[in-house]
Parts: C-alpha cells; sequence; structure tokens
C-alpha cells in the first residue's frame, strides 16, 4: 500500500468520533486518551479522561438507540488555564430517572453500575441532560493543573 | 454548569431519503445536482471526445511520464498499451453519459483495481483532474463542436459527472482500506489470547491492547480452557498491556476471576499501574477477593508459594 505521508496531520482543536459499534466506542476511547495527552494531561489525568469517555461512550452502545451518538473533544480555556473538554451525545430513549442513575450501585441492567457516578469523581466538571425519547448529551471537563 | 447546550433536537434542512454513503444511480443525481440536460450535453461531446482521444491520452502519458508513482505500473509497452485502451473505453464510457448500475459497477472495478495495485488516490485524482482539465480547454476552445453554443453548461455537466466518477472510485478505495483495517483487527484479536504454562499448575495470560465484550469472552474461553486441560492451580493475568479499565473491563475481570476460582483455580491479576490502581480507586470498584500484584515478578512470587514451590538461589541450595 501507500507508504504514510512524512507531512503529519496536524492537531485538530476539536475531533468529532461517531459512535455506533463497540468498536467506534474504543476508538472514541483511545482518540480521548491521545487527545488529552496532546493537551498535556499527566497519564493518571490521560487515563481518568479516557476511562470517563469510556464509560459514556459504552453507554451510548448499550442504550443509545440504533441511530448512536457522538464523541466531541475540544481543547477549551478560561481565565487563562487549558483544559479539555469531552462532549457525549445520543439520540436514543433518554434517562428517566437521571438522580439514580448517578448514584452507586444503580444499573438498569447486569453491570457494575458504577459508570456515572464514578465520572463525577474523577472530572472537574460533569453535566448531563437527558430528555425522554430526545436523547442524552453528556459534557466532561477537565482542567490542566 | 454550562449555559448553552448543543441541541438536540435540531433536524437537517431537507431530510434525505438514502444516506450519502449509498452509492446509487437516483442518490448520486440528486447528490451532484446532474439534470438530463447535463446527460445531453456530455452525450453530445461524445463524437468529438473519441476523435480526440489520441490527443488526451498522449497528454495523459507525457504527464505520467515524470511521475514515479505510475512508473512501477507501466514497466514495458504490452502493459501501458493494455492500460490506454482501457483508458479510451473508460472515458468512451463517460460520453455515454449514462448514469445507471452497469456504468457505476464498472466504476467500483476501477477503482478496487486501483486499490488494489497500490496506486495512490492521491494519483488517481490528479489523473481525473488531468483529463478534465483537457476537457474543459477543448470545450472553451470550441473543438467540442457539438456543445459550442452552450459551453458554460457544458462545462458544468461534464464537471459534475467527473464528481459522481470520483465519488464512486474513492469510495470503494475506501471500502478497500476499511476491509483491510479490519481483517488486521481481527487477525490481531486472534493472536492475542495465548495462555502459556510457566510451571507446573501455574498458567499465565498477558493481555494487551483493548478488551471488549467479545475480548473478554474469548479470553474467558482460552483461560478455562487452559484451567482445565492444564490442570490449572493458579492463573496469572497480566493487565500491563492493557489501554483503559473503566467499569465494564474491570467488571470483565471480575468475572473472569470467578469463573476461574469455580475451577478451582487461583486468579492473580499482575501489571496494575499507578495510573491504573488510582483509576479503580476513583471508579470505586470493588475488586474483593480478586488477589492483585503490581508486577509479573511479584504474581510469579505469589503463584509459586500457593502451589508449594520455593525459588531458592543455587549456591544457597549447597
Amino acid at each position: 500500500m501507500t507508504p504514510p505521508d512524512p507531512r503529519r496531520t496536524p492537531a485538530p482543536s476539536e475531533l468529532c468520533t461517531r459512535i455506533v459499534s463497540e468498536r467506534d466506542a474504543t476508538t472514541a476511547t483511545l482518540r480521548a486518551r491521545r487527545f488529552a495527552r496532546e493537551i498535556g494531561f499527566d497519564v493518571i489525568n490521560e487515563m481518568a479522561i479516557a476511562t470517563a469517555v469510556s464509560e459514556l461512550v459504552t453507554n451510548v452502545v448499550r442504550y443509545g438507540g440504533a441511530d448512536g451518538g457522538t464523541a466531541t473533544f475540544s481543547q477549551i480555556t478560561r481565565l487563562g488555564r487549558r483544559g479539555m473538554q469531552a462532549v457525549v451525545q445520543d439520540r436514543g430513549p433518554g434517562i428517566e430517572d437521571l438522580d439514580a442513575a448517578m448514584r452507586d450501585h444503580v444499573s438498569s441492567r447486569k453491570s457494575l453500575g458504577l459508570g456515572l457516578p464514578s465520572i463525577q469523581r474523577m472530572m472537574d466538571e460533569f453535566v448531563m441532560v437527558s430528555e425522554v425519547g430526545v436523547g442524552t448529551t453528556a459534557t466532561i471537563r477537565q482542567w490542566l493543573r | 454548569m454550562l449555559n448553552r447546550l448543543p441541541s438536540l433536537k435540531t433536524a437537517p434542512a431537507i431530510a434525505p431519503n438514502e444516506p450519502l454513503t449509498q452509492i446509487s444511480p437516483s442518490n448520486l443525481r440528486d447528490c451532484y445536482g446532474l439534470t438530463d440536460e447535463d446527460f445531453q450535453l456530455i452525450h453530445a461531446m461524445g463524437a468529438d471526445a473519441e476523435k480526440r482521444m489520441p490527443y488526451y491520452l498522449e497528454r495523459f502519458y507525457a504527464w505520467v511520464e515524470l511521475r514515479p508513482e505510475f512508473r512501477t505500473f507501466f514497466t514495458d509497452d504490452e502493459r501501458l498499451r493494455r492500460a490506454q485502451s482501457q483508458q479510451s473505453s473508460y472515458w468512451k464510457q463517460f460520453f455515454h453519459a449514462r448514469l445507471d448500475l452497469a456504468y457505476l459497477d464498472r466504476l467500483k472495478i476501477l477503482g478496487s483495481v486501483h486499490a488494489q495495485i497500490g496506486l495512490p488516490v492521491e494519483a488517481y485524482l490528479a489523473s481525473v483532474h488531468l483529463f478534465l482539465e483537457l476537457f474543459i480547454a477543448d470545450i472553451n476552445s470550441g473543438e467540442m463542436n457539438a456543445v459550442k453554443h452552450s459551453k458554460e453548461k457544458a462545462i458544468i455537466a461534464v464537471t459534475r459527472l467527473i464528481h459522481v466518477e470520483t465519488a464512486v472510485v474513492i469510495s470503494t478505495f475506501n471500502a478497500h482500506t476499511q476491509e483491510i483495517i479490519a481483517e488486521q483487527s481481527s487477525a490481531l484479536m486472534e493472536l492475542s489470547t495465548p495462555v502459556s504454562i510457566l510451571w507446573d499448575g501455574i498458567l499465565m495470560l498477558p493481555i494487551v491492547g483493548v478488551v471488549d465484550s467479545k475480548r473478554s469472552q474469548d479470553i474467558m474461553n482460552a483461560m478455562l480452557r487452559k484451567i482445565a486441560s492444564a490442570n490449572g492451580r493458579v492463573m496469572i493475568l497480566d493487565i500491563s498491556g492493557v489501554n483503559i479499565v473503566d467499569t465494564a473491563v474491570a467488571n470483565y475481570f471480575i468475572k473472569m476471576t470467578k469463573a476461574t476460582m469455580l475451577m478451582g483455580c487461583h486468579c492473580v491479576l499482575s501489571g496494575i499501574s499507578p495510573a491504573i490502581a488510582q483509576t479503580i480507586v476513583a471508579l470505586s470498584i470493588d475488586l474483593g477477593e480478586v488477589t492483585t500484584r503490581g508486577n509479573l515478578k511479584d504474581a510469579v512470587a505469589f503463584a509459586f508459594e500457593k502451589v508449594g514451590f520455593a525459588v531458592t538461589t543455587a549456591k544457597s541450595r549447597a
């Protein structure tokens, strides 16, 4: 096949990944990790961000409906601080009781039920908006220290 | 809190009948705005273009000779002649201007042939562009006699159909690349559950890369089969090569260790890096009875102890 282009593709300021299959979820997770690394996060935070994204995109594959969703990563700044934002969105059935889903060991299926509460523990900011019949949007932010 | 979240309710302005990835005559006509007049104009140019074909090919091969990318494909005169005759019939087909399934099939074959011989996609695009330039020059100069009164429309028509061509060919290129990626990753997956016997009763499985539901099932099967056949008493699961441990992956590991324990085999998770240890804490996953060790060496020491072996240096034995 063609040899790889020596001119590296420049890192985008925003990166969107479509999530339909489990493989897409893996791709998004690995991209989140690389994106975080390129922004300058240390390995611990890089892992935390990738793990949080992994939780969210796994949810999209499991519950997000047939159309799946998207994961969008971007570099952000606020008051001179740099950080990373990930927005994971789907047009699935939505979550009826968000408060319950945010509590430990609450799962609609046979999983650990720790995903969403863990994101809250790991990320600086985590906002989840869900409307039944419309979809779910989760936004996480982590700031460089 | 976020002030503004992307709206979930926005719908595209026009609801298309088919996805863009659908390579069908009707969809391509829609997407590239081809009208009946376009087809008539292209068709009308056919006779003039055929007369000019030797000139186009001459120009094209003069260009090709300067490009190292193509050199390997035209090593002898026979191959060159064959390529030229194929190209000439390909453009003849183009000026037939009939966007039907048979035509699309020909384009798909063209695309996959190009992809299979490893012609860079840039080389294909530049070639098509060269022909487009030649056609436009001939339309403008009046060489395309049949369309001399509607030059502008003719140029638009040719450009639209050329875009359809490239869309189909590139889509085939892309499908070909995706196939290769899928083949390689499945080959990698199959390679990746090597359970080895480390010592009598001690088994080891290094897990590298991504753990998804299918992979975890493969790992589980490989582990349990080996425990049964090799009478395993301790299974070391080294996860130092695992990319990400989230709650789903942790859940897989917990299930794996439970299953091995049911078979009377102790399971040790080794290779827990500081970052993964922190993540597991943050996830507040209760690993419960799962034995964990930071590195493989400690896990092996634990395993030896468990099966009743002691490792001593040769000197101290004497």
